[in-house]
């Protein structure tokens, strides 16, 4: 290769790193190279290293949650039940064909493969859904998702197949750090296109007015239901990456309680910014477990008996909190800049 | 003979038990500006709600003409959805403003070009070629707007941020941002100053000029109608009462008892 070559390539590489996308790439590559080696080299523990997982895949979670709760600004409280779709599909697929001896990367071909028809499921699934019910105004979709999440639940739990209310158990661990955090990246990026497109407007608008959108032109059914199908798929890919860290699914994972977690990530983190989502998502996950820890020293130290179910109870308080002091949550509905495509830089919501 | 634009053809409307709007007749010829007045609950705004697809009408049917290559034909669009409606080249504005207060001005007159956007989801998470021509265009196209509503120094702030004539004019450069044929105004002047009002004047007479429109609206505003209108046409309690000229509604017997309340022999 001559030198002049060799030249323009690091040119190119460089001009990439100083783009937002190169920014946010990058970014992410460093968080990772600093965390892999601290887990391999047994500094930070695996129970740690689960942790961080859990909350890159809540990322995934909560953005895809906010893009129907805050980007186009309808009322799901079904989440979790896309994620269960989305988990029990490729923990069936997964357990099943990974009984046949394979080597290599086969086998994350074929959970790659198992992701994504999950999140496909989830998003037929909430298509379907989305479909009626998307065509009325008001909280008819908070009834019927709450619906659907129970149906969900009592729908696995009488499949034999799917074991019923036991659960599949012994799913093969193939949501490490690195798959994790490359997933995660990428659900991010793609969601965030969408947002700065004019698709994404056509949500905000509905948001914003939805009698003045369709008289504007936009056929607010369709982008509702568009927007509503893609936070399913999310969903339903984080619901199949969540299987396979945790390595054992069964119904009662993927109830109401589940979704309100998501839910409480969202409004926390602020309703349109993926930014806050972020921010939320990877702060509850931590403070969630840190109070697990937390409270088992209260426990332990003082007469009083408090589980770890308290948290639930400090999660409520610091809703209402962000509820009465901070509306719009911790970013309101600005984003970092990293997370700005350039083109819209003017025109978007940088935080502070 | 003028062309006939826009064709409402013996309307009928009712919610529930009332009825709203009763035979209401219209043919809008091309590249006039028409009035409409009435009272308070004349049924006024119910008409611009029928003609935009918002209500499908009990009774009657409304006609658009369009163009298929030379030939223009009248298309029943009453049972259209309003967004198809828009498409077809039917815009309105609003009596209470509605902009779309949290995203930008910008924004506000994208959104309104959207239906014309070539691109679908997978141009835009690719951010392909395809897709940054067309977000170039569109976002050319809705800065030379805002140029000419004198907004363009604006374009980056949040609707909800401007004063209330900005916003007037905004919905106005957004309704024109559909690219109509038809432009509907709902109370243009209300909440404004006679200056304002005067300026308003001014203002729709140029963009009738300047993107070649038929317009049709509705306005308290005595003065502004009588002075802006070929001719008008008279609502209440959802009858056509009158129709003519300014002058001819303004002598109107029927019209003064409807404005003004019938007279009294003491």
């Amino acid at each position: 290769m001559s030198e002049k070559k060799k030249k323009n390539i690091v040119q190119s590489i460089l001009k990439f790193l100083k783009s937002r996308n190169g920014k946010l790439i990058g970014g992410t590559f460093i968080f990772w190279l600093i965390l892999y080696p601290l887990n391999k080299f047994g500094v930070m523990n695996n129970y740690w290293m689960h942790v961080v997982n859990v909350s890159l895949i809540y990322i995934i979670l909560t953005v895809s949650l906010n893009l129907i709760n805050g980007f186009t600004g309808q009322f799901s409280i079904g989440h979790m039940g896309f994620a269960a779709v989305g988990a029990y599909t490729s923990a069936t697929i997964t357990t099943l064909l990974l009984k046949i001896p394979s080597h290599g990367f086969i086998p994350y071909l074929i959970f790659t493969g198992s992701v994504i028809l999950g999140g496909i499921m989830a998003a037929l699934v909430g298509f379907l859904i989305g479909l009626p019910t998307l065509r009325l105004r008001g909280d008819y979709l908070a009834i019927v998702t709450l619906a659907f999440g129970e149906i969900i639940r009592v729908t696995f739990n009488a499949i034999p197949f799917v074991g019923g209310p036991r659960g599949i158990p012994g799913i093969p661990n193939f949501s490490n750090f690195t798959y994790v955090t490359i997933v995660a990246l990428v659900s991010v990026i793609i969601m965030r296109n969408i947002i700065y497109s004019s698709i994404g407007r056509a949500f905000l608008s509905i948001r914003e007015d939805e009698v003045a959108s369709e008289l504007v032109g936009v056929h607010t059914t369709y982008y509702k239901v568009m927007g509503f199908t893609i936070g399913a798929f999310f969903a339903g890919v984080g619901g199949a990456l969540l299987a396979h860290l945790i390595q054992y699914i069964n119904p009662l994972q993927f109830g109401f309680m589940a979704t309100i977690y998501v839910l409480i990530m969202v409004y926390i983190g602020g309703i349109g910014s993926i930014s806050g989502s972020i921010v939320a998502a990877v702060g509850i996950t931590f403070l969630s477990e840190g109070l697990r820890l937390a409270l088992d020293r209260i426990d332990a130290l003082t007469p009083f008996h408090v589980g770890p179910e308290w948290r639930m109870v400090i999660f409520s308080v610091l809703l209402v909190a962000t509820m009465l002091y901070k509306t719009s949550g911790l970013m309101g509905d600005k984003e970092f800049s990293v997370l700005i495509p350039e083109e819209e830089d003017e025109n978007a919501r940088h935080s502070a | 003979m003028q062309d006939i634009v826009l064709k409402l053809d013996h309307i009928t409307h009712y919610f529930g038990g009332l009825r709203a709007v009763h035979d209401f007749h219209m043919e809008l010829p091309k590249g006039v500006i028409w009035g409409l007045i009435g009272p308070n609950g004349a049924g006024k705004t119910t008409i611009f709600n029928l003609i935009t697809g918002v209500y499908i009408p009990t009774e009657g049917k409304i006609y658009l003409r369009q163009k298929n290559g030379e030939k223009f034909y009248m298309e029943d669009i009453t049972k259209y959805k309003p967004h198809t409606i828009v498409a077809k080249g039917i815009a309105r504005t609003f009596q209470n403003l509605r902009i779309f207060p949290n995203l930008t001005v910008l924004d506000n007159i994208r959104i309104a070009g959207h239906f014309r956007v070539k691109y679908g989801l997978y141009d835009s998470v690719m951010r392909n070629a395809k897709f940054r021509r067309e977000e170039k265009k569109i976002k050319e196209e809705a800065m030379n707007l805002l140029k000419m509503f004198n907004l363009h120094s604006r374009a980056y702030t949040l609707a909800k941020a401007l004063p209330y004539g900005e916003l007037r004019r905004l919905e106005i450069a957004r309704a024109l941002a559909t690219h109509p044929t038809i432009l509907l105004l709902d109370e243009p002047a209300a909440g404004m100053n006679p200056k304002e009002t005067m300026e308003l004047l001014e203002m729709i007479r140029w963009i009738k000029k300047e993107f070649d429109l038929t317009i049709f609206l509705i306005e308290h505003h005595m003065k502004f109608v009588m002075n802006i209108c070929e001719r008008i046409k008279v609502m209440d309690f959802g009858e056509t009462i009158a129709e003519g000229t300014p002058d001819e509604v303004s002598n109107n017997p029927r019209v003064i008892e409807a404005y003004l309340g019938r007279k009294k022999h003491a």
